[in-house]
C-alpha cells in the first residue's frame, strides 16, 4: 500500500521531464501528453516489474521512447489529419537577439532523423550520461556516441547556415540598393 | 576499379578541421566551437522550458484513479 504511493510519487516527479522529452521528439504538445499518459499507465501496470533503487527516471523514458516508435509506425499507416496537423504543434516564443533562436533549433531538431534527434535530447537536454542513453534507446554506448556526435554536427550546420539569413540585406540586394542610377551622367 | 571504389567512400568533407573561435565581432558564421557551445546552451533551455511546465491537471486526475485502483497484480 505504501509502496503504491511512493511509486505514484516518483512517476508524478518524472512527468515534467517526461514531457519535455515527448515535445522534443513530437514537437506537439497534445501527442507528448498522449505518449505522457501511456508511459503512466505502463509503468503502473508493470510497476512490479521496476527494481526500487534503479534508475526509475531511465525506465520511464525507455516506455515512453518505445510508445513513440510505436506510434509512429501505427501513424505512418494512416493519413495525416489535415485538420489537427498544425492545431497543436507546439508555440515557440520568437526570441529575435542572437543567433540562434529556439524557433530555428525546433526547425533544425525536426530535421534530424529521429535516432539522432533522440540521442541529442537525451544527452545533450535531458541531462542522460551516454550510458544512460544507450539503455534507454537499447543500442551500444559507441551508437549513442556516434548518433549525438552527427546530431551535433547537423544541428550546427543547420543553424549557421540561415543563422543570418533574416539578418539585413544580402550582400546582392545590398548591392543593387546601392547601384541605383544616379541620374545621367 | 576497386579505386574507384574506395574513392567514393572517402568523404573530404569529414575530415577534421581546426576552427579557431571566430572573434566576438565577426558577423556571420560562428566557428565550429562556438557554434557547439551555443548549441549546447539552446537545447537545454528549449528542453528546459516544457520541463519547467507545471504537471497537468489530467496527470494528476490519472495517478489519483490508478493509486485508487491499486497496484496490479503480477500476471503470471
Amino acid at each position: 500500500m505504501k509502496r503504491s504511493n511512493e511509486f505514484g510519487d516518483e512517476l508524478i516527479t518524472a512527468i515534467p521531464g517526461l514531457r519535455a522529452f515527448g515535445i522534443s521528439l513530437t514537437s506537439r504538445s497534445d501527442r507528448a501528453d498522449d505518449l505522457v499518459q501511456e508511459t503512466l499507465m505502463k509503468a503502473w501496470k508493470h510497476q512490479h516489474s521496476y527494481e526500487p533503487g534503479t534508475n526509475i527516471k531511465a525506465w520511464l523514458y525507455t516506455i515512453l521512447r518505445n510508445e513513440f516508435y510505436t506510434q509512429l509506425r501505427k501513424r505512418s499507416r494512416e493519413v495525416e489529419d489535415a485538420d489537427g496537423t498544425y492545431s497543436s504543434l507546439v508555440a515557440i516564443p520568437a526570441e529575435q537577439h542572437g543567433h540562434l533562436d529556439m524557433a530555428d533549433l525546433k526547425n533544425a531538431l525536426e530535421q534530424l532523423p529521429p535516432d539522432q534527434r533522440e540521442a541529442i535530447i537525451l544527452v545533450g537536454a535531458s541531462g542522460f550520461s551516454y550510458e544512460e542513453a544507450a539503455e534507454i534507446c537499447q543500442v551500444a554506448v559507441g551508437t549513442i556516441k556516434s548518433r549525438v556526435n552527427r546530431a551535433r554536427n547537423r544541428l550546427g550546420a543547420l543553424l549557421n547556415d540561415d543563422g543570418g539569413a533574416d539578418s539585413s540585406q544580402d550582400p546582392q540586394t545590398q548591392a543593387m540598393v546601392n547601384q541605383q542610377p544616379s541620374a545621367d551622367k | 576499379m576497386t579505386e574507384k571504389l574506395r574513392k567514393k567512400g572517402k568523404n573530404a568533407g569529414d575530415e577534421k578541421k581546426v576552427t579557431p573561435v571566430a572573434p566576438d565581432h565577426v558577423k556571420g558564421k560562428l566557428s565550429d566551437v562556438a557554434m557547439q557551445d551555443l548549441l549546447g546552451e539552446k537545447l537545454r533551455a528549449y528542453y528546459d522550458q516544457f520541463a519547467r511546465e507545471p504537471v497537468p491537471d489530467r496527470f494528476t486526475v490519472l495517478l489519483k484513479q490508478l493509486e485508487a485502483r491499486g497496484v496490479p497484480k503480477k500476471t503470471s
